[in-house]
């Protein structure tokens, strides 16, 4: 490579972001396409159509011809745009992680994209379009000092801890139900489609009328519903095997690594010092057969194909092997010898009351608006299910320190276990509100340095007002040890 | 008066927040609940244009304002009352809440950066607010401090060696610049 002069990225570069482009316009084209065939004459969509195709073109184009990247010394600059000039130069030893994928338009070109992520956390820094995969690598080992495989997807393993067969990704897709997501979209769609409130819907009802089903039977409806349902499980199964398809999880030079996608292939290193809390969590589904999930919340990650920093470590494993993966996410701290405390069963009354208060609040709408006896059973199913569901919730909830990490344990319908070691508390809160103090119990909160919001810290519910004082100061003076001492890693 | 538990022996003494922070407080007593006033108001209006009640609800929304504001003016003694922060050598802890209580504890080492800032009403009284950032966000916040004080403590928070105890101050300089 030449010092001192902007290289450009491979010409093809233009064609992906363009359909980068069109895939991020996706849900305006398709409306787009559905209201040509709902409009009236003289709707302009045609020429809308084709102006955004034009500026999606010129984008692209501008994109390639303005960006160009080199290295200088022990930096590496990057230059983009055309009326704003925009150079950003970023110091080779900052560089944590250099991470190459390619979506399926990449495969098919043979290309590749290089994505440079430094501590900062929020995801990747700079992204290197399309590069043909020797200069990738060239560019790689000149960035990291460190040799690249002759192969991308081939780099030497030291060890392969997991690796998904289809049974489990399978299952995977099985047990998460994404119909929700699918519902949610399909009315969506419905509700944004212009030319007509109801146009779909109409044509709809208008199609089965024509077909002689004036007043359609109950079970139309049932069978319809259904079938959107099994629609939905398949369509879920089949995105959970496209996504993740031949997923491992492996370690190479003390890093996790992680390669999946049918696809869009990712691979990704993951160094285990920015690992900050290791979180398994399971429908209640998978709990009847023992399977759970694996994430693993991290400091600085990627938020182009997983949402901040929350990293997947296992779509799903089987409950005898998930200790040896939390073990090997934890740099080795020891889950196994936990001394697990339940919280008290009093914790009941803090949260059932709130929804207890909704069920009467329910119950009271439907009694005033139609009968006063449909009120009080719907009330009274409410309070008998969300005490049994808060009951059993309380049963799961515990807690467990020992000398290296805090673990966390919680949730009815969707169990979840949490660990965070010690060394990586960044802040410790005690709260109480007025109720929970009246029972004498404490919220302990533990925050981590993960960049994802909802997922930076470790909550321990309605424990003992003397457990949470206590918790909270071991926790903290040994964290602070802990630190102290790996006071280089963070 | 608010019990106090008693924390690890030896360590040192809840420091108060200055007293002046109680008039802006009684000054966001009323402020505050004016984001709610405001929109609250616009569609109670809306409301009343289109149909006869037999409430009128612009007087309900004002009503809730002035009670909001005068129960938090009201709370403000009790409020500084609980409030307490904490600066050693190992930790920075704050201590706050009436109803819902809060403590929190951040250790030294892992401040990252610390600001100070200060609204209007505050810079007016000379006062500033001391806010505290680890690698995962906001930690901590103490406010009600006097512009000196929070200058002093995020000089001494930002220092990297061990310095001397915030806690038993030494004398500063006369209050009221």
């Amino acid at each position: 490579m030449i010092e001192g002069e902007f290289l450009r990225v491979h010409p093809s570069t233009v064609l992906i972001a363009l359909v980068e482009q069109i895939r991020r316009m996706l849900g305006v084209i398709i409306i787009l396409v559905i209201s040509t065939f709902t409009a009236r004459e003289g709707d302009p969509n045609e020429i809308l159509f084709g102006a955004l195709g034009f500026i999606a073109v010129i984008f692209a184009a501008v994109q390639y011809f303005s960006f160009g990247y080199r290295v200088v010394g022990d930096h590496l600059e990057t230059r983009s745009g055309i009326l704003g000039r925009h150079v950003r130069i970023v110091p080779l030893a900052r560089i944590q992680n250099v991470n190459i994928t390619r979506t399926w338009v990449h495969r098919i070109l043979g290309l590749v994209e290089l994505q440079i992520e430094t501590a900062s956390g929020a995801g990747a820094e700079v992204k290197i379009g399309a590069l043909q995969e020797p200069d990738a690598h060239r560019l790689k080992e000149q960035l990291t000092g460190i040799s690249a495989p002759s192969e991308v997807f081939a780099a030497p393993v030291q060890a392969v801890h997991y690796r998904a067969s289809v049974r489990d990704l399978i299952f995977a897709g099985m047990t998460e139900n994404r119909a929700f997501v699918i519902v949610a979209s399909a009315f969506g769609l419905i509700a944004f489609t212009p030319g007509g409130d109801d146009a779909i819907i109409d044509a709809l009802v208008d199609w089965v009328k024509g077909h002689g089903y004036d007043a359609m039977p109950w079970w139309v409806y049932a069978l319809g519903l259904l079938a959107f349902f099994l629609l939905g499980w398949i369509l879920s199964i089949i995105f959970t095997l496209v996504q993740f398809w031949g997923f491992e999880l492996s370690e190479h030079d003390g890093k996790l690594r992680r390669q999946y996608g049918l696809i869009n292939t990712f691979e990704n290193v993951v160094p285990r010092g920015r690992i900050q809390i290791v979180r398994s969590t399971q429908s209640f589904v998978q709990s009847w057969f023992g399977y759970s999930k694996l994430h693993a919340e991290t400091a600085g990650s990627f938020v182009l194909n997983e949402q901040g920093g929350k990293t997947l470590l296992a779509p799903l494993v089987l409950g005898k092997d998930q200790a040896d993966l939390k073990q090997l996410a934890l740099s080795g701290r020891d889950i196994r010898h936990l001394d697990w405390h339940a919280i008290p069963r009093r914790a009941f009354w803090v949260h059932w009351r709130w929804s207890a208060l909704v069920g009467l609040a329910i119950g009271a709408g439907v009694g005033y608006r139609w009968e006063w006896l449909w009120g009080a059973g719907v009330a009274a199913v409410w309070l008998l299910l969300s005490a049994w569901g808060q009951a059993m919730a309380v049963r799961r909830s515990a807690f467990a320190v020992n000398d290296e990490l805090v673990a966390g344990r919680k949730g009815w319908l969707l169990h979840q276990v949490e660990y965070l070691p010690l060394a990586r508390i960044q802040a410790v809160n005690i709260d109480s509100s007025p109720f929970q103090r009246r029972l004498r119990l404490a919220t302990v909160t533990l925050t981590s340095a993960a960049v994802s919001p909802s997922g930076r810290t470790v909550v321990i519910q309605d424990v003992e007002e003397q457990d949470a004082e206590e918790l909270a100061d071991r926790v903290f003076r040994l964290s602070q040890e802990q630190a102290r001492d790996e006071k280089s890693e963070v | 008066m608010l019990e106090m538990p008693q924390q690890s022996p030896g360590a040192a003494p809840w420091t108060k927040l200055d007293e002046k922070v109680k008039r802006v407080w009684r000054w966001g007593a009323f402020i505050g609940p004016l984001f709610f006033l405001v929109p609250g108001l616009g569609i109670a209006f809306a409301i009343e244009r289109k149909r006869d009640l037999p409430v009128p609800l612009t007087f309900l929304v004002v009503g809730a304002y002035v009670l909001i504001a005068i129960i938090s003016f009201v709370l403000v003694d009790k409020k500084f009352d609980a409030w307490r922060y904490r600066i050693t050598e190992e930790d920075i802890a704050t201590r706050s809440g009436i109803f819902w209580r809060n403590k929190r504890y951040v250790g030294r080492h892992r401040v990252q950066h610390v600001d100070v800032t200060a609204g209007p009403i505050q810079r007016a009284l000379g006062l500033a607010e001391i806010k505290v950032y680890v690698a995962g966000g906001e930690a901590a916040s103490i406010p009600g401090l006097t512009e000196h004080e929070a200058e002093r403590i995020r000089q001494t928070l930002l220092r990297q060696d061990k310095v001397p105890p915030v806690a038993p101050a030494p004398p500063l300089p006369p209050q009221g610049l």
